[in-house]
């Protein structure tokens, strides 16, 4: 069996699990900024079997528009939970201007959606690693770091870290025109499995 | 196709690489703070803990040198007095009558000391009654004049509480008596919803914050506040008396 496609379907399941895992935990984090993974995960799954679908059907011929709305979209999830965690206070305005000002310029340059919104994803990328970075350096100095696998949030943005630490690589490389795109296809299957094997143990740790 | 084909391997391979170094870098980095933090805990509490061991013979020490010092200097003086008395009676019924008074005195004084020594009394009466009691006695026995309030709703205290507060009190107290040469001392409860802040203060000659009594009596009196997480302020300057504050919160 093709290892594209083998890697594709287990993304796709550990995803569905995800938002299981999501709906299952529920009642344990409803109350906390974790809430918004739950919109979020629905959306990440409709999404994905939407272009699944979409695509055997032959209805379109590229995701790559999707994925466009689904970044800004996630990106603006993933704002809104580290602004409740990290308190970026007026920082949160500043960013959001950064990213809003790189999508526009895809958006300017691509002349349409259907190519991947590649400045937009890097300063995305960039964004999300350091609040990844800013999180990790807080938790060190507080006390509750001797119980760090218990923390949720520690899981949540380990996935997060892990996904753009490969991914940021591969979006430059993509610029590149190596000829990377079943490797692309390959290593984000992979970083997907560990982002969402990741959720999965942050929903799993709230309820502990 | 063979250049492309290692291109694409080399991408696999840092990438494949480069996440679970990530990874297993950051669970060092946490394991390593939490061994840390671990260990400046466990030195903590074994530091904690060997305060805790010497204040317990200080305190053990301090109430002999109390019971002592009771013991002589008043019930003693009184039990003397009576035995004068007595000698010079010469079967006088006034003298006698009189001896038997002193000696009644002394007796509701070895009482009264019983009880502020027994844990089981100042279980029994409460921590109010209790400091109630050591203010009477101080009152009979006319070292000072004592002004004691209790403002507020009374709160419930568990009871293991109560008797560290009330140890605190009266190592403050027999300091006062023994050390400070005061002639007023004014003891105020203040009840909050959910806090009880006392404020002892006396007209003493006061000390040197940077002294003996700092070194041993305040750390003595902090470690027991520290047992029921109260917090224990000392403020004294030479000729200005000495305030104790006591804050605690009440769950």
């Amino acid at each position: 069996m093709d290892l594209t496609y083998l890697l594709s379907k287990s993304f796709l399941i550990i995803q569905l699990l995800s938002c299981i895992a999501a709906i299952f935990y529920w009642k344990n984090y409803k109350n906390t900024p974790l809430w918004i993974f739950f919109p979020l995960l629905l959306y990440t799954a409709i999404n994905e079997v939407s272009i699944q679908v979409l695509m055997k059907s032959g209805v379109i011929t590229s995701p790559r528009m999707f994925y466009n709305v689904y970044s800004v979209i996630s990106f603006l999830a993933y704002l809104y939970w580290f602004d409740k965690i990290l308190k970026l206070k007026y920082w949160k305005w500043m960013i959001l201007v950064v990213f809003l000002a790189a999508t526009t310029y895809d958006l300017i340059q691509e002349q349409e959606v259907k190519q991947l919104f590649k400045v937009g994803l890097i300063t995305q990328a960039i964004l999300i690693l350091s609040f990844s970075v800013v999180y990790f350096s807080r938790l060190l100095n507080e006390d509750r770091v001797i119980h760090y696998w218990r923390i949720p949030e520690f899981w949540f943005i380990l996935g997060l870290l892990t996904f753009y630490v490969g991914f940021t690589p591969l979006l430059l490389m993509t610029g590149l025109e190596l000829g990377i795109n079943r490797v692309y296809s390959i290593s984000i299957n992979i970083l997907n499995l560990i982002l969402y094997g990741c959720y999965i143990i942050g929903f799993y740790v709230t309820a502990k | 196709m063979l250049q492309q084909n290692e291109k694409i391997l080399f991408v696999i391979f840092g990438i494949m690489v480069l996440v679970p170094i990530s990874m297993v870098i950051l669970f060092l980095v946490f394991n390593k703070r939490k061994n840390k933090l671990l260990r400046e805990q466990a030195e903590v509490k074994r530091q904690f803990e060997k305060e805790l061991a010497e204040s317990q013979v200080e305190i053990r020490e301090e109430t002999l040198r109390n019971i002592s010092w009771e013991l002589h200097d008043n019930i003693g003086q009184l039990i003397t007095l009576a035995k004068v008395y007595l000698q010079n009676s010469e079967n006088d019924s006034e003298k006698i009558n009189e001896s038997v008074e002193i000696i009644g005195n002394a007796l509701n004084e070895v009482r009264a000391l019983s009880r502020s020594i027994n844990p089981e009394s100042i279980r029994k009466m409460g921590l109010i009654e209790s400091v109630n009691n050591e203010m009477s006695r101080f009152k009979r026995m006319k070292f000072m004049k004592i002004d004691f309030q209790v403002k507020g709703d009374v709160l419930d205290i568990p009871n293991n509480q109560e008797i560290i507060i009330f140890r605190i009190l009266q190592e403050f107290f027999s300091n006062t008596l023994k050390h400070s040469r005061a002639t007023e001392m004014n003891l105020e409860f203040l009840y909050g919803s959910d806090s009880l802040y006392i404020k002892c203060r006396d007209n003493g000659i006061g000390f040197d914050q940077k002294g003996f009594y700092n070194g041993i009596g305040l750390k003595n009196m902090k470690n027991r506040a520290k047992l029921i997480d109260a917090k224990l302020k000392i403020d004294s300057q030479l000729g200005k008396g000495t305030e104790l504050t006591i804050k605690k919160n009440i769950k």
